[in-house]
């Protein structure tokens, strides 16, 4: 029982339940509104019956030719709202956008290698490793990124997945699109 | 070529940050071409980036005067002004440049631009139109419908609806000519007709016509949901409830704001009488049940709720109260959601719809079928949810003291038994009993409350210190010990916390009244102004980067988003913490270390009185924007919340910052020996209203009701001593009168008792202390400048003789209050003390309490890890205070 919703600047005054989670980093006005000035669509929020936010997803479109395709920036539940599919839910909305009216041919994220919780879960809904970037993650503990992709419609040879993504590596310079 | 090769090496320095070289080499072009306006502007850059901003805005103004038209001059030019915060001139020199050469696009949507920035929608609306006949593109037609609405929503209604008509003809226009093509043109559109009154039909018309299957509006969530609400709205129930079933069967059937608008298709399209027995009802009902049988493999809860909501919406209509029927939906619905952490806050509203004795039931039922079981964290949870309802339900609050303790000890026992449970969990993860040790803490904050006494508090926050070792990033725990250490008087303990907490950004105006609220209290002034002015820089970012994103919205034609920035902007911009914030800020400029009288009255002379409104429209214009429901609450309902209990002082407010707008500005008014005109009647008649009004009442503590009759009165004495220098007869009835007054003054700053402690300095001591400080700063300052005006505007007249041998004694009475802080300070210096605190405060604490936890010997060092911490920020506070104190005895 949750709603489902386009996320809205003035949400930001409300999301301490989400964001101060510690795993949840808050950013500085221009980081959200600039996504919402561009893929308003993209970014989704689950709110309780009360308009309590429980979790919310942003995400953009990008990439040329085939390589076009929704991306998941950032994808967050509070800790008392864990194990309810809200995740789910908002990856499904993010898909179906990402199909319509993006067109895209894939969507992908990038997430930590040790991760293990998130990528089995990512997985579940569909995903699989593309690809290793390697030391994405810079700062206190460097570490390697999965690119996972699940493809779109529009991928009809399903060029956009492939086996054995994981020994695939890159370096984080090839990624940016 | 020769200009490009001379600006080169200035763009290059400028790059890689090498301002120095980057000024030299701007100044030597300019000496060879004295008009390079390019250079100039690069000069500019090159000091703004150095920090010279005066010297920067300086070269702007002169190259202001010389109305430049150059692409890369006013880029670097506006891109500097930006940077120093000025966006006015942009609008004229981007209006002149389009001017200038008419057919430069870019010129003409920056003039545009520059209006948005400012926010001035009828700007705005000029550029748009000119861009629009210049250069023919469709989106600067929406850009000035835009503006055009904009201007509408805030206009009074006349003036509104010529505007929203202007708009509605342009967009018909627009769609005429096919030029509406995307889905954030018709959400303009809508806008247009849904803030006008009764267009729900033509808006419904739009959506389901041409323009909204060629942009696949029906697509997109939000429109989807606006659809069927203008369905509602049209009385369509059968289509409506069509449309929501159809969201809930094929697309989301968790989707609860549909689940809201299926039940309005019913309970609004049917009277109270028959509705009960309705066939709308029977089939919605139908259909929820069906939904639910689809729910197998991990259940979504929509549907479950959805049964709950719809009975008791149905029987809040009809009066027909079914409780049997709505317990059984609730049993059944912890039965398959009870292991969710959320299942409380599911249920909440329903439980506590039950009468005292329902709810009572409900929890025994629970723990009928549940048991007291708690092998995994899954039953954890169950037994969790189970106790908060307990709670909700009202089970603690008949328990007598005795009974208290043991459900902290019984509540300890069961988070220890989880935490085995956990012990793989990894370290950002909480303990899965971690709201048994949050529980027990609320009850040690009911026993506070109930007996006045701060051991439970301190109990508290043993508990949660330690339970924090397993759960590193548990916020809630952190949120509970920041509010626990306030009141317990201990500033740093409570700042160390929040400092943990990786607040950031827009959080600083939304969380940051959780330790900064009446920081001055506890005297360590300059630790409390860094995490002032750190806060406060989301305002200023605000003030930087929200016009920059609604720029980025009219870029990428987001019409949909750029109401939405726009209130974003106005709720930071107005926010109450920020008055707040400033107000206490002003408050800790004052008692900021050394004092002397001069410091204090620069600093006045310095504040601005513009930014020190207070009226009634600005009150009233200001939005609360601070978090208070993030806080765990499991209180029943007709009880104050926890974020509520732990309140060390009434919430500061409105009325609060009018207090302390109108002090500093009156002292400002004495400081400068002014007469008393026009404001200063009205800043005393706003004083004097904000402590005679429940509702300021409401705010203020009596400290400071007391600081504001002192004020008054000595406002008072001040006019009356103005007044005798303007008659020509003899003033001595001024005088005495005046006089009179000091004598009463010099009772009222009297400090009623002395602080002393019983072991504990908790937040209400320190506010006695700090309280008496900051009065006689204040008055320190009111006496300077009493004299002062009596020696400039009387001279040596001996009939102001009593009064300044009065005014003299009075400054004794102010010194003495002073002298008993010092007393006062120098006893409690002595409770803080750590050996003392091992000897007095632990020993009492730990010996004979009611609480396993505290007795177990394995506790020992953190307890006294946590007392010792606690006395060090007592001693920093209070040497601190005694050095404001010192230092104000003149």
């Amino acid at each position: 029982m949750s709603s489902l919703r386009q996320f809205k600047a003035t949400d930001l005054f409300n999301f301490n339940l989400i964001n101060l989670d510690s795993l949840t980093e808050t950013y500085n006005i221009s980081f959200y509104l600039s996504y919402l000035a561009r893929w308003p669509d993209l970014f989704s929020v689950q709110c309780t019956p009360s308009e309590t936010l429980m979790a919310y997803v942003m995400g953009k479109a990008e990439g040329k030719g085939t390589d076009w395709h929704g991306h998941v920036t950032a994808i967050t539940v509070a800790p008392e709202y864990r194990r309810l599919g809200l995740a789910e839910g908002m990856m499904d909305l993010l898909e179906s956008v990402s199909e319509q009216p993006y067109d895209g041919y894939f969507v992908d994220l990038f997430v930590r290698r040790s991760n293990k919780v998130a990528i089995d879960m990512y997985k579940r809904f569909g995903y699989s490793v593309y690809r290793t970037v390697v030391n994405y993650y810079q700062g206190d503990n460097v570490e390697d990124a999965f690119d996972m992709r699940k493809p779109l419609k529009r991928d009809v040879n399903r060029e956009s997945i492939r086996e054995n993504g994981e020994s695939f590596l890159v370096e984080p310079h090839e990624v940016v699109f | 070529m020769e200009q490009e090769r001379r600006l080169k090496p200035i763009y290059d320095a400028l790059e890689v940050g090498n301002y120095r070289e980057a000024l030299a080499l701007c100044n030597k072009a300019l000496k060879k071409q004295p008009d390079l306006h390019v250079a100039k502007a690069l000069k500019a850059a090159a000091l703004e980036r150095t920090g010279r901003m005066q010297e920067a805005l300086d070269v702007c103004q002169e190259l202001q005067w010389i109305k430049p038209t150059d692409e890369a001059t006013l880029r670097t030019l506006s891109m500097v002004l930006r940077s120093c915060g000025k966006n006015e001139p942009l609008v004229k020199l981007y209006e002149n440049a389009s001017k200038v050469h008419p057919t430069n696009e870019n010129f003409a949507v920056q003039w545009f631009m520059a209006h948005a920035r400012l926010l001035d929608l009828k700007g705005q609306q000029m550029a748009a139109l000119a861009l629009n006949k210049n250069f023919k593109k469709s989106n600067y037609m929406f850009w000035a419908i835009m503006s055009i609405t904009l201007q509408g929503q805030k206009a009074p209604a006349a003036q509104a609806k010529v505007l929203y008509m202007l708009a509605e003809r342009m967009m018909i226009k627009a769609v005429s000519e096919d030029k509406l093509t995307n889905l954030e043109e018709l959400q303009l559109y809508l806008i247009i007709l849904l803030d006008q009154q009764n267009r729900e039909k033509d808006a419904l018309a739009i959506l389901d016509g041409e323009l909204g299957v060629k942009t696949k509006a029906i697509e997109n969530v939000e429109l989807r949901y606006l659809r069927i609400s203008l369905l509602i709205k049209t009385q369509q129930w059968d289509t409506a409830r069509d449309a929501a079933l159809h969201i809930l069967r094929e697309i989301n059937s968790d989707d609860w704001r549909t689940f809201v608008q299926l039940f309005d298709t019913i309970t609004l399209s049917t009277d109270a009488a028959s509705l009960a027995g309705s066939e709308r009802l029977a089939e919605a009902r139908k259909c929820i049940d069906e939904l639910v049988a689809k729910e197998t493999k991990n259940p979504k809860r929509g549907p479950f709720l959805a049964q709950i909501e719809l009975e008791k919406r149905v029987q809040d209509i009809t009066g027909a109260k079914d409780t049997v029927k709505i317990l059984e939906l609730l049993v059944a619905y912890f039965e398959i959601f009870g292991s969710k952490s959320c299942c409380f806050e599911d249920l909440q509203g329903y439980v506590s719809w039950l009468s005292k004795d329902d709810s009572l039931g409900f929890c025994a039922k629970l723990r009928e079928i549940k048991g007291d079981k708690a092998e995994t964290a899954k039953d954890t949870q169950v037994q969790i949810n189970i106790t908060r309802f307990e709670r909700f339900a009202g089970k603690h609050s008949t328990l007598n003291f005795a009974e208290k303790y043991a459900q902290v000890n019984a509540l300890w026992k069961l988070y220890e038994d989880a935490l085995p449970l956990g012990k793989d969990l990894e370290e950002t993860e909480r303990q899965y009993g971690d709201d048994y040790a949050i529980m027990a803490s609320h009850i040690l904050i009911d026993l506070h409350k109930e007996t006045k006494s701060y051991t439970p508090l301190l109990n508290a926050a043993f508990i949660l210190e330690h339970a924090l070792k397993a759960s590193k990033h548990n916020y809630q725990m952190k949120l509970l010990l920041i509010r626990i250490y306030s009141i317990l008087g201990a500033f740093n303990c409570a700042c160390n916390i929040y400092g943990t907490m990786s607040i950031r950004h827009v959080q600083h105006d939304t969380m940051s009244h959780y330790v900064m609220d009446r920081a001055l209290n506890y005297g360590q002034v300059n630790e409390a102004l860094n995490q002032l002015y750190e806060g406060h820089q989301i305002y200023h970012s605000n003030e930087s980067e929200t016009p920059e994103m609604i720029l980025q919205a009219y870029k990428y034609s987001t019409f949909s988003k750029i109401p939405e920035f726009i209130e974003f902007h106005t709720r930071l911009e107005n926010s109450l913490q920020k008055v707040i914030a400033d107000r206490e800020l002003i408050r800790l400029e004052f008692l900021k270390e050394e004092d002397s009288v001069a410091r204090t009255v620069q600093y006045l002379q310095e504040l601005e009185v513009e930014q020190l409104q207070f009226d009634a429209n600005f009150r009233e214009t200001r939005i609360d924007n601070r978090d208070k429901t993030v806080m765990l609450n499991w209180n029943p309902k007709d009880q104050p919340t926890v974020e509520q209990q732990t309140l060390p002082a009434p919430r500061p407010g409105c009325y609060w910052t009018s207090l302390f707008t109108t002090i500093p500005r009156v002292l400002k008014i004495m400081a400068h020996g002014q007469a008393p005109d026009e404001t200063w009647e009205t800043l005393l008649t706003e004083m004097a209203a904000v402590v005679q009004s429940d509702a300021g009442k409401l705010e203020l503590t009596a400290e400071e009701i007391k600081l504001a009759e002192v004020m008054q009165k000595y406002a008072e004495v001040y006019k009356q001593v103005y007044s005798s220098f303007g008659s020509s007869e003899a003033p001595t009835e001024a005088i005495t009168a005046a006089k009179e007054k000091l004598v009463q003054l010099g009772k009222l700053v009297k400090r009623e008792a002395n602080v002393r402690s019983t072991g504990v300095i908790p937040w209400s001591s320190f506010h006695a202390l700090t309280s008496s400080v900051e009065l006689v700063a204040y008055l320190n300052v009111a006496n300077h400048a009493l004299q002062n005006v009596i020696s400039v505007k009387a001279g040596k007249k001996a009939t102001y003789k009593p009064l300044l041998k009065q005014l003299d004694e009075f400054m004794n009475s102010c010194r003495q209050v002073l002298q008993g802080v010092q007393t006062d300070i120098s006893a409690l210096r002595n409770i803080a003390k750590s050996d003392r605190l091992r000897t007095g405060l632990m020993y009492e604490l730990c010996d004979e309490s009611s609480l396993d936890f505290v007795r177990s010997p394995n506790h020992r060092s953190l307890i006294e890890e946590v007392v010792l911490k606690v006395g060090s920020s007592w001693s920093s506070s209070l040497v601190c205070l005694q050095q404001q104190a010192q230092s104000r005895m003149i």
